[in-house]
């Protein structure tokens, strides 16, 4: 028994800034041969998501469970975002010889065209006559997910459907051992979050600008979650120079209890003559300034300057180019945001945030390399966030450490940079030092 | 798959096909053009209110040399500049370091494609055309235009 093609929901936002969504629940409807099915997306990342779809045939209701893995790009200036499905598992009971081919799911959109419901097909070859259009698709609310619902979905013994009905409590307020209550948390800490970011420079400020808003949400609802107050200190626009950089990180104050969040968005580059494996961060607005030590910064000075202050926990990120300059240095004289926030665990990010002390660096690209961005944003910076709201989801059932977030940022922007057209691997590297107390 | 979406795109694509990607209505700028020049300049923009009169710039890049081009390297320079293939949509966060100007003029109508040095393959145009001028484009890492102009 099978459909000859499936109907999918994709959210809007899962289109536009897929990478962005670390445990994302989303419903979709479809028909195939007079039979309707209902399917409930739970999206991971790129490489991890399943749908568990319900539908009746010949009187007998089935639930299967397909795996999925997805590839998001641009073509000739359209943006598309397939999820390719593979091994289909039926968790209801089968009948003999029951079989169920699994369905891809497929979004195409540009600028002047917004994208619609999603298109769907059980044919591996994409055949375009067996391509359908999906009837609907939504996001679901962890508020909307109570046992009746979870049930077409799930059997009340599987860890998933735990894990769904503990998401909902928190959503709805209800008691639990791990409630969400940020009070008494942090006590005499803070949360700085230190951001350069350079928005004017003509090639790549707009995405710049967009990784800009991802981590300022972020580390705002973060702050707000885990009860520690959020002091932000930007650098961006004709403000972005080397020396208000260092004035800055000269002027921070940082309590010893205090949580540093530091993180460069711009151009990177190395020196030939180079030896640090981290990159020089390009400190100019403007394309008319020179490049040279007056106007980059190391990446590691910034490790070092920040790792001094004497806080409990430093992180300290860079989205850039690793690659080599051509030349010598030259001595020249929601996931948080409210809605998407009914994902996070509050337990592990005190885990994370609270209860972990020490430094580390992680910058988007290996020596040689570059760091790749389009219009949703740099991939590493993409990745990293995914990979810290899938850490704090409830459906992860590991202890939270920023060792694992730091390997997922890795996997995850490898990924991007290989299914990206024309694009060239992109391996991000870094240190942690960090303990849990 | 990579079929599907040619097919898909193909759709998508019917009331643009007059239209490039990059260059927009203004290829025929290329296309027409009744000079065209390559310069080797320097890698650092000047702003023009610092530039010397007495030297030549091409953009905002002092020129260091002109190349001369035969007429079928010309011509099969349009065709380079032109095909999309040597493009890239997503962006590298590296500062692109100039390399090479390359001229189109066409009567009063001009394009110069700024291409970067090697180590970060990007180009951005300087034009006549306020809707192409200083655009940026990001350069496949295997180009025929850096392969044609490492030749020169």
């Amino acid at each position: 028994m099978k459909k000859p093609f499936l109907q999918i929901l994709l959210l809007p936002f899962l289109l536009l800034c897929s990478t962005l969504k670390g445990q994302s629940l989303y419903e979709l409807t479809f028909e195939a041969e007079k039979v309707l099915y209902k399917g409930f997306l739970v999206y991971f990342n790129e490489e991890d998501a399943y749908m568990r779809v319900g539908y009746t045939y010949n009187g007998q209701y089935n639930v299967v469970d397909v795996k999925y893995k997805s590839v998001t790009g641009q073509e000739d200036g359209y943006n598309y975002f397939v999820m390719v499905g593979s091994n289909p598992r039926f968790i209801t009971n089968t009948a003999k010889g029951q079989k169920y081919n699994p369905d891809h799911i497929l979004w195409v959109w540009n600028d002047k065209e917004n994208v619609g419901l999603p298109y769907i097909t059980d044919d591996p070859n994409f055949d375009e006559t067996h391509l359908q259009r999906c009837k609907s698709y939504r996001e679901i609310k962890a508020t909307e997910l109570t046992d009746t619902y979870l049930r077409q979905f799930f059997r009340t013994d599987e860890p998933e459907f735990k894990a769904l009905q503990k998401m909902r409590n928190a959503a709805t307020g209800i008691a639990s051992t791990n409630n969400n209550n940020n009070s008494n948390t942090a006590t005499a800490a803070k949360l700085h979050l230190v951001l350069f970011i350079n928005t004017d420079i003509p090639d790549i400020g707009q995405s710049c600008a967009v990784d800009q808003r991802v981590m300022e949400t972020e580390f705002r609802e973060i702050s707000k979650a885990v009860g520690l107050p959020f002091q932000k200190y930007v650098l961006n626009g004709d403000k972005f120079t080397k020396a208000n950089a260092e004035k800055i990180l000269r002027d921070l104050e940082v309590g010893k209890n205090d949580v540093v969040l530091f993180y460069y968005s711009g151009h990177g580059f190395r020196w030939s003559n180079q030896t640090d494996r981290y990159p020089q961060l390009d400190m100019r607005y403007s394309e008319y300034t020179p490049l040279s030590d007056k106007t980059s910064l190391a990446l590691s000075d910034v490790y070092r300057i920040i790792s001094s202050k004497g806080g409990r926990l430093n992180i300290i990120l860079s989205d850039c180019c690793n690659s080599d300059i051509g030349r010598n240095q030259m001595t020249s004289t929601t996931f948080m945001a409210s809605r998407a926030f009914q994902g996070a665990e509050i337990e592990k990010l005190r885990t994370l945030f609270l209860k972990s002390s020490g430094s580390m660096i992680i910058t988007g690209s290996s020596p040689g390399e570059y760091s790749w961005c389009n219009v949703n944003g740099g991939f590493f910076t993409l990745s990293f966030i995914q990979s810290l709201k899938e850490e704090i989801g409830y459906m992860r059932n590991d202890a939270p450490s920023w060792e694992h977030i730091a390997q997922n940022t890795v996997k995850s922007t490898q990924y991007k940079a290989k299914n990206c057209n024309g694009c060239k691997p992109q391996n991000p590297i870094y240190n942690a030092r960090i303990t849990q107390n | 798959m990579l079929l599907f979406f040619n097919i898909l795109f193909a759709l998508f694509m019917l009331s643009e096909q007059e239209k490039h990607p990059i260059f927009h209505k203004h290829q025929n700028i290329i296309n027409g053009a009744h000079e065209i020049s390559v310069f080797k300049i320097y890698s650092q923009p000047i702003a023009p209110a610092e530039q010397d009169k007495n030297k030549q710039y091409a953009g905002d890049f002092e020129v260091i040399s002109k190349i001369d081009l035969k007429q079928e390297q010309q011509n099969e320079l349009k065709k380079l500049v032109l095909d999309t293939k040597n493009y890239v949509e997503d962006k590298k966060s590296c500062p692109m370091q100039a390399g090479y100007a390359i001229k189109f003029q066409k009567k009063k109508h001009y394009i110069i494609l700024i291409v970067s040095e090697a180590s970060c393959k990007k180009s951005v145009i300087i034009s006549s055309e306020k809707d192409i001028n200083r655009h940026y484009h990001d350069l496949a890492e295997t180009n025929d235009i850096h392969t044609f102009l490492s030749k020169l």
